[in-house]
């Protein structure tokens, strides 16, 4: 293990030095504070036994500086002292030292109390690397929380923290957004008939689809079962229904299931909203989120392959009125069509 | 010679070791002739704040090696020049007669523990 040890009387010097090479220790020597600490900064050095009287940067100023410093790993100080002048030690613990040996030095005590120091830079290093693993696994869970692992998109947390986000930015700003409800076409006959491997990878290849034709500032969720829900930022209704028209029309060109015979032909419906046009300034986005949704089915029930724009206004929904529930501040629960 | 160093102090200062305790000898001699130089010139000039420095340095540089005497006489002058008072300080007040006598103890020392085959 590295030590620096930092005295400017060069007999002190010379027999910490030696003294800790016999017990094993790999040394580092400097005889003033501001040359240890220009040793210091610029190699992982983890142990540190310093003089507090020294010219240029005394020892109090060098404890000071290694414990602003915002180093990756713990440095442990020792300090040499006087035996006459325990003021000084006080100061120099409370400056950030961890421990103290008094000169006239005597090598046992410097022997143990490096074994101390050594014990606590392993257990430090130890939990450290604990800590980066840790670290990486949470960033991987983070991830995982909100990607739907089967098509790539955000799942239904991230959809919501996204939408609330774009919602708040949108009253902030004052521009508008929108909000494009996609549902595939009779997916349950794909499951049905060719099994749910296809139909997942119906499922997968449609969103692949859709995100070849979005913008990159548009995200893509997948809300659950074959519903996918895009949010377009800073697009007023009109623009948000050209994006579902150019995915419709994308969705109806495509092969699905190309290597497979028989190969698919899939289309889709689409419900449009946009705030605050479809909803009106001032409502929650879950309104004109379950706007859009509705709109979906108006379009599904229409024979699907088109989309509607929210909100619908067309000959009496009543029957349909009671599908979506809303519950204060939560994001709508959808049934299934 | 006996009381000029503290023989048993430096043996375990130096891990009971000759080669060490030589090398350590030999640079505390080296070190220490020069600091007297640096010390005398300080104290012919009256510049106590240095005198009180070099002597500070001196006393620990000495206990290492287990100069007693000699470590309580730098200590005693650089409490005294410290206070600054100039009257008060007898000049070099016997450390160069002791550094001689810590010289050859020390050299002594060395001797005898290389020639112990140490």
């Amino acid at each position: 293990m590295r030590v620096l040890v930092a005295d400017d009387d060069p007999t002190t010097l010379f027999l910490v030095r030696d003294t800790l090479r016999r017990f094993g220790y790999e040394v580092e020597t400097a005889s003033d504070g501001l040359a240890a600490w220009n040793k210091l900064k610029d190699a992982e050095i983890p142990i540190v036994v310093t003089d507090l009287d020294m010219p240029v940067e005394d020892g109090l100023t060098l404890c000071r500086r290694i414990r602003a410093a915002a180093f990756s790993h713990y440095t442990y100080v020792v300090l040499l002292t006087q035996h006459s002048a325990r003021k000084n030690l006080l100061e120099g613990m409370s400056a950030g030292a961890d421990d103290f040996v008094s000169k006239p030095l005597d090598p046992e005590q410097l022997r143990v109390r490096l074994i101390v120091a050594q014990r606590i830079v392993t257990l430090e290093r130890e939990l450290r690397e604990l800590n980066k693993k840790l670290t990486t696994l949470n960033q991987g869970l983070e991830v995982l929380s909100r990607v739907d692992p089967l098509t790539g998109a955000g799942n239904r947390n991230a959809f919501q923290e996204q939408i609330e986000l774009t919602h708040a930015n949108a009253l902030r700003t004052g521009h508008s957004y929108g909000v494009v409800v996609c549902d595939l076409d009779r997916f349950k006959q794909v499951n049905d008939r060719f099994g749910h491997q296809r139909g997942d990878q119906v499922l997968a290849e449609a969103v692949a689809e859709i995100r070849s034709i979005v913008r990159t500032g548009d995200s893509l969720f997948r809300y659950g079962g074959d519903e996918v829900v895009l949010i377009i930022p800073n697009a007023g209704l009109e623009n948000v229904a050209r994006v579902a028209e150019r995915i419709c029309d994308g969705i109806r060109a495509a092969a699905f299931n190309a290597e497979l015979e028989p190969s698919l032909q899939i289309t889709a419906s689409f419900g449009v909203a946009a705030y605050p046009e479809s909803c009106g300034e001032g409502s929650h986005w879950a309104e004109l989120f379950g706007l859009a949704d509705e709109a979906m089915y108006v379009a599904k029930r229409r024979g699907g392959d088109g989309l509607e724009r929210a909100p619908y206004q067309g000959e009496g929904t009543d029957q349909e009125q009671g599908r979506l529930a809303f519950a204060e501040g939560s994001p709508p629960k959808l049934t299934a069509a | 010679m006996s009381e000029s160093v503290n023989v048993a102090r430096l043996r375990e200062a130096t891990l009971d070791d000759a080669e060490f305790m030589g090398e350590l000898v030999e640079m505390f001699l080296t070190d220490v002739a020069d600091q007297l130089v640096s010390l005398e010139r300080a104290i012919a000039s009256a510049d106590w704040p240095s005198t009180s420095r070099t002597a500070h340095r001196l006393r620990g540089a000495s206990s290492n090696v287990g100069a007693e005497e000699l470590a309580r006489l730098c200590s005693d002058l650089e409490h005294r020049s410290a206070e600054a008072g100039a009257v008060e300080i007898s000049a070099g007040a016997g450390i160069r007669e002791e550094f001689e006598r810590v010289t050859s103890a020390l050299q002594d020392c060395v001797l005898q523990a290389k020639s112990e085959g140490r």
